[in-house]
């Protein structure tokens, strides 16, 4: 399996641990967040499987051109219009929720229109990049950050003043239903191929999807959800963790380099997360201006050979995000970040249904 | 589009970009020296009335070269309000830099709050994201006040002395508690676990420090203060700690041993015949490091069981102690719940049935290695 | 430059096309041993502006009408010599430039046998078996071969062409721009063939390819394209070769670093995408991997393409020392790059925006350090940069006998003096100091340069962004060279796999 499969999935896996996903499970921890978890593994690596054996009878081709050969012109628009919107939304969901972080711990003095401008100035260039290279920007990004983001999750584990007991009794909470805002969010971190449908084109080698890639990705979005849901209680307290607000940070925080160079592991760890975060904003909003481009495209907006319409798609983006960032409140942002996850099974389905029918046409 | 007015636009742009870069509005800039930086707080009962709290901060002031600093290192503010953020906002119209709170370490607590709500007073530490979680928690004896005012001789210049008696970097002593704010704030919240706090003594000439006493809070209790050997029990039992002493006094042979490692695990086993036991293990290996009499070293592991039947006793003591004020510091009723099936009385059954019937049968294995250099 | 009558011109254009058009088949099958020489078909192409179409015209120049165009090319430079020899019934004329013509080889080879063999018969015959006999393309080619040093005799009514150029810029030089501790001490020299020897004493393969253009408008320099024709990668060396005809027309190219601005497809670019060397080894380890070598008459340093960015990271020691020594050498050069990238710009962001990042007592200190400085943190580092940046410069240009000052200047004026007069702050220095000292960690002078320039972008980002612009603007510039690539080849791309899997098949 080639490696940038295993990039795309494991920078999602990593940007959601940061995104609103621990506070989601958190809101449930006393009513079956545990089970939800258990459940969300297998759920979600099925999922990973099917994507991947799909895209690997294809090799080269991106989903809107294998639309083009076997599905009816009118359907194949709306669910490129939907999975744009989609996108875009995933995008801007992780825009907004890092600039919340950043504004809160970092520069609470900076407007937070300019911290999210700043963003989407290098945002802008890189979705206009060709999607190759945007495959070795997530190489290099995955290959600096990785080990960093590791070292933390095993520090807040072997941490001093990590409380087993307040974990032994969070799983005794293991005698509840699962609810479905907990699975849709633990399940989302596998999700990631899901993003082969504009990659796709650039993987021209035949892939293998086999036992070894799945246990892999099983494997790392397990300890992720892991260090999601257990790392904040272990040092936050299992009953008041439901007062903080941010807990996947706040666990940062409590953190400390007693002999490094930065002492509190907060600043640290916002850097990393944040090139983390501004991959799988790069990947997400490549993907939207792709399959925008499939819907709607102007030929004739044209200045000196280059066409301006990918430009004025990430133009509506950037200023929809500005609108957006303005508007909300932190809580309405769990809330709405909760809703997207909960969508996304259904728009899977309807994923694997369009699969479904292409392989059965193009065996035909 | 000519040549002039393409150059214009790419000189216009650069114009822009580097003009925004000097104005600066609305990013935070602020150089370093337009800042303040605060060490330490400090929390006292206000005299007037009206106002609850009495605010100390202690500054630090920036010196031309560190290694030959002169004369005054610190200074402080003092302000009286209802609530600490006015206290520090009427404070910042008295100075002309901004304080930065992103170095703040120490957080003192005067006395006589202990009667009140602590998890109201460090609910702006706690709010507040420029206070670091990871700062430190004490209760200052007369006043916080003159606990931070305190500068021992043996202060350095950039290293404070109130954040050098917690830090590990610092001193290790078994007789300071040392607790993090974030620390503080779970063991407030839960149920089943009570905070400790170290006290931090000054004399009345206000040049040394002591802290050798600690003081167990539990909700809606009085706060329980803990002498210099039970504070030094707890430690030994709260497994957070590296080196201990123990003072043995067997007949007429005293000897102090060096302990340098420590490990203590227990189990709570509730079975219906017998009643709620904690089997308790507390192994402590180190060398004996002072003694008023030649030691032969073949009684090395008597004098070892005898310093660990001393360590039970003074064991059962603090349990009872704990017991009868019904306190529960060292998490007992954390650890019942983490290990039974969650039911909806499950605490109130420990608070009201399990814990006052408990008994502590506890084990210590104490083992001397060797007399030191010397026999 | 061809002003002769019209019919003249019109009859050596002709007699030039169709002779391109019947050796264009021919070079295939040629070893590829031989030197090659291309037509130089730009300037009649321009001045003819009109439609080309061909006619088989089989036309034989005549003699004298040569003659008279090199005579009137010829008549106004003191050095041209126009030479009759003449024993009892053998005449011969040797027509030559002086100055670029060996007189040793003149005499021994040309003008001594002249007298000692009995006829002409045998003397066109001696002259016509000599290796340095050249073949005549036209007249055009003989006026260029006789600038570069090669003798025309007219001898029983034929014309004659015999290189015996002298070059004095064949010395082989020392390496003085990329020393090594133990490894190869000699350089390339200036003359195209001293070079072309260098590199196949070094490389005996039979697929070692030399090919001969020559480019420059005005100027007329051999460019030699050398690569291993099995090892080879062929979309590369098929751009290369693509690029090369493009910027032919270009009037003077003088050295090889020019070279390597014209190939850049971007007309403004940053970072280099060739690699400029002066050392053989360094060459022909090059030319194993499979890139192309190009060499430019009258310089010794050489240009190697397509080079990646980790390319240029690596120094030729890499290969000589033990595998820990050079992991450990790696990891500098790696944290030079990111120290001498970053380091002012942390110092901005971090004392201007957020102080708490670091330790409390390098705060205080920092604090300390900045009484009485009159402007904010990054004037006073633009300040130091610059400063530094006029004294690099001074000190690449400055004779020798005042370098001793500069350093004087620059070391003690500079550095105690600003910090006593409260100008900047004693922790600014080093951190200056240390960044200067990190450029020059990077092996290859150009990627050095590059990144003197892009610190200063990165330090304006701290500036308006703090350390969220600084963190963004290093993610841009991985993307912007992400976005690059050397001829083809992706710029900066991680090789985790095997190299030769890597080049060989396309990628993922």
């Amino acid at each position: 399996m080639s490696r940038y499969f295993y990039y795309l999935t494991f920078i999602n896996t990593i940007a959601s641990l940061v995104a609103s996903m621990p506070k989601i499970l958190l809101m449930n921890r006393e009513g079956g967040a545990i089970v939800s978890i258990l459940i969300s593994i297998p759920l979600g690596l099925v999922v990973c499987y099917l994507i991947g054996r799909f895209y690997q009878a294809f090799p080269g081709k991106g989903l809107p051109e294998l639309m083009d050969d076997y599905i009816p012109k009118f359907f194949k628009i709306l669910f490129l219009l939907v999975i744009g919107i989609v996108w875009f939304a995933a995008g801007l969901l992780s825009v907004i929720t890092y600039s919340f972080f950043i504004k809160r711990f970092l520069s609470p003095n900076a407007n937070l229109i300019y911290i999210v401008s700043l963003i989407l100035l290098f945002i802008y260039y890189g979705a206009l990049m060709k999607t190759k290279n945007i495959l070795y920007v997530l190489e290099i990004i995955f290959v600096l950050a990785a080990p960093m983001i590791l070292l933390l999750i095993s520090k807040a584990f072997t941490n001093n003043y990590f409380e087993m007991d307040f974990v032994r009794e969070s799983i005794m909470h293991i005698q509840n239903y699962p609810n479905y805002n907990a699975v849709c969010a633990a399940a989302f971190i596998f999700w990631g191929p899901a993003n082969l449908l504009i990659f796709n084109r650039v993987l021209k080698k035949k892939q293998s999807m086999t036992w070894k890639s799945i246990c892999t990705i099983g494997l790392v979005g397990t300890i992720v959800l892991l260090a999601g849901y257990f790392g904040p209680i272990g040092m936050l307290g299992f009953e008041s963790i439901g007062m903080v607000v941010n807990p996947g940070m706040t666990t940062a925080d409590t953190m400390v380099f007693r002999y490094g160079i930065i002492e509190r592991v907060l600043f640290v760890a916002l850097m990393f997360f944040l090139t983390i975060t501004f991959a799988s904003i790069l990947t997400h909003w490549h993907v939207a201006v792709e399959v925008f481009k499939k819907v709607v495209y102007f030929k004739k907006l044209r200045w000196r050979k280059h066409n301006l319409t990918p430009h004025l798609f990430l133009i509506v983006f950037w200023i929809t995000s500005v609108k957006v960032v303005t508007y909300l409140t932190e809580y309405q942002l769990v809330k709405y970040t909760s809703y997207f996850y909960n969508i996304f099974p259904f728009l899977l389905s309807a994923m694997l249904l369009v699969f479904w029918v292409i392989r059965r046409r193009a065996k035909a | 589009m000519s040549i002039w007015i393409r150059k214009a636009k790419l000189v216009l742009f650069a114009l822009i970009l580097v003009g925004s870069s000097l104005l600066q509005t609305g990013c935070g800039f602020k150089d370093i020296d337009k800042r303040l930086f605060v060490l330490g707080i400090g929390v006292d009962q206000a005299k007037s009335k009206g106002n609850r709290y009495k605010v100390t901060l202690k500054l630090a002031l920036p010196s031309g070269s560190l290694k030959e600093s002169t004369g005054e290192m610190y200074s402080y503010l003092t302000k009286e309000s209802t609530k600490i953020a006015d206290a520090i906002r009427q404070l910042k119209t008295q100075v002309d830099k901004e304080f930065d709170f992103g170095h703040l370490k120490t957080i003192v607590i005067g006395k006589e709050l202990l009667k009140s709500d602590l998890s109201e007073i460090t609910d702006i530490f706690l709010r507040r994201r420029d206070f670091q979680r990871i700062s430190w928690v004490a209760i200052g004896e007369p006043t916080a006040e003159k606990v931070l005012k305190t500068e021992p001789k043996s202060e350095m210049p950039a290293s404070v002395a109130l954040f050098n008696f917690f830090a590990e970097t610092g001193v290790e002593s078994p007789y300071i508690v040392n607790t993090y704010l974030f620390d503080f704030r779970r063991k407030m919240m839960e149920h089943g676990i009570d905070p400790v706090l170290a006290i931090m003594k000054v004399d009345k000439k206000r040049t040394k420090m002591m802290v050798n006493h600690s003081v167990v809070l539990a909700k809606d209790k009085e706060p329980l203060e803990l002498n210099p050997r039970q504070t030094k029990v707890f430690n030994i039992l709260r497994n957070n700690l590296k080196k201990a002493e123990l003072i043995i006094k067997k007949e007429d042979l005293e000897y102090i041993i060096s302990i340098d490692s420590l490990k203590t695990n227990y189990k709570i086993l509730t079975s219906a015949s017998s009643g709620p036991v904690i089997k308790m293990n507390v192994d402590l290996v180190g060398i004996i490091e002072e003694s008023d009499h030649y030691i032969n070293s073949k009684r090395l592991t008597e004098l070892g069981d005898y310093a660990g039947k001393e360590v039970e006793k003074w064991i059962q003591d603090l349990f009872l102690h704990f017991q009868e004020k019904k306190v529960d510091p060292l998490g007992f009723g954390l650890r019942y719940k983490a290990t039974r099936l969650h039911k909806k009385n499950l605490f109130t059954e420990w608070e009201q049935e399990v814990y006052p019937n408990l008994k502590l049968d506890v084990t210590v294995n104490v083992g001397i290695k060797s007399t030191g250099v010397i026999e | 430059m061809a002003s002769g009558s019209s019919s003249c011109h019109h009859s050596s254009w002709i007699h030039t096309f169709w002779h391109e058009m019947t050796s264009f088949g021919n070079d295939k099958h040629k070893p590829s041993l031989d030197w090659k020489v291309e037509r130089k078909r730009y300037s009649l192409r321009q001045e003819e502006g009109g439609v080309l179409y061909m006619r088989r015209v089989k036309e034989v120049e005549p003699i004298h009408e040569v003659i008279s165009l090199i005579t009137e090319k010829f008549q106004t430079s003191f050095d041209f010599i126009e030479k009759k020899l003449h024993i009892d019934e053998k005449t011969a004329v040797l027509l030559y430039i002086k100055t670029v013509v060996n007189g040793a080889d003149l005499q021994e080879f040309i003008i001594k046998p002249f007298f000692e063999l009995p006829t002409e018969h045998h003397y066109k015959s001696y002259l016509t078996s000599l290796p340095q006999q050249q073949e005549i393309k036209g007249k055009e080619q003989i006026l260029d071969e006789m600038t570069r040093g090669s003798i025309v005799i007219i001898i029983q009514g034929s014309l004659l062409l015999l290189d015996i150029k002298k070059v004095h810029t064949d010395s082989v030089q020392q390496v003085n721009l990329e020393p090594t501790i133990q490894g190869p001490e000699l350089a390339l020299s200036e003359d195209i063939a001293t070079n072309i020897n260098l590199i196949r004493q070094r490389y005996h393969k039979p697929s070692l390819v030399v090919e001969i253009q020559e480019i420059g408008g005005k100027s007329n320099q051999s460019l030699a394209i050398i690569y291993d024709s099995q090892s080879v990668n062929d979309a590369v060396l098929e751009k290369i070769k693509n690029k090369i005809t493009i910027i032919k027309h270009t009037p003077l190219i003088q050295t090889t670093a020019e070279m390597q601005r014209l190939l850049n497809e971007k007309k403004r670019s940053l970072l280099p995408i060739s690699m400029l060397t002066e050392r053989t080894d360094r060459i022909i380890y090059n030319i194993a991997g499979g890139k192309v070598v190009l060499l430019l008459d009258g310089n010794p340093v050489s240009l190697i393409a397509p080079a990646v960015f980790f390319d240029f990271m690596s120094a030729t020691e890499d290969n000589y020392r033990p595998f820990y020594l050079t992991i450990f050498n790696k990891s500098l050069r790696y944290l030079g790059l990111i120290i001498c990238l970053t380091l002012p710009a942390l110092y901005v962001a971090i004392t201007s925006y957020n102080p708490e990042v670091f330790r409390f007592e390098l705060a205080l200190s920092v604090s300390g350090s900045r009484i009485g400085v009159p402007y904010p943190s990054f004037i006073e580092v633009l300040f130091m940069l610059i400063v530094m940046e006029l004294l690099i410069e001074a000190s690449i240009r400055l004779p020798k006998v005042i370098a001793g000052t500069a350093t004087t200047v620059g070391g003690l004026i500079l550095g105690t003096a600003a910090t006593e007069a409260a100008l900047t702050s004693t922790i600014m220095i080093i951190i200056v100091s240390a960044m200067a000292i990190s450029t020059f960690v990077i092996p290859i002078n150009e990627m050095g340069f590059a990144i003197r320039i892009i610190k200063y972008g990165v330090l304006l980002f701290a500036t308006i962004g703090g350390l969220l612009g600084l963190v963004l603007f290093m993610l841009g510039l991985f993307m912007y060279m992400a976005n690059m690539d050397s001829f083809g080849e992706p710029y900066f791309k991680l090789f985790l796999q095997r190299k030769t899997a890597e080049i060989e098949g396309d990628k993922t």
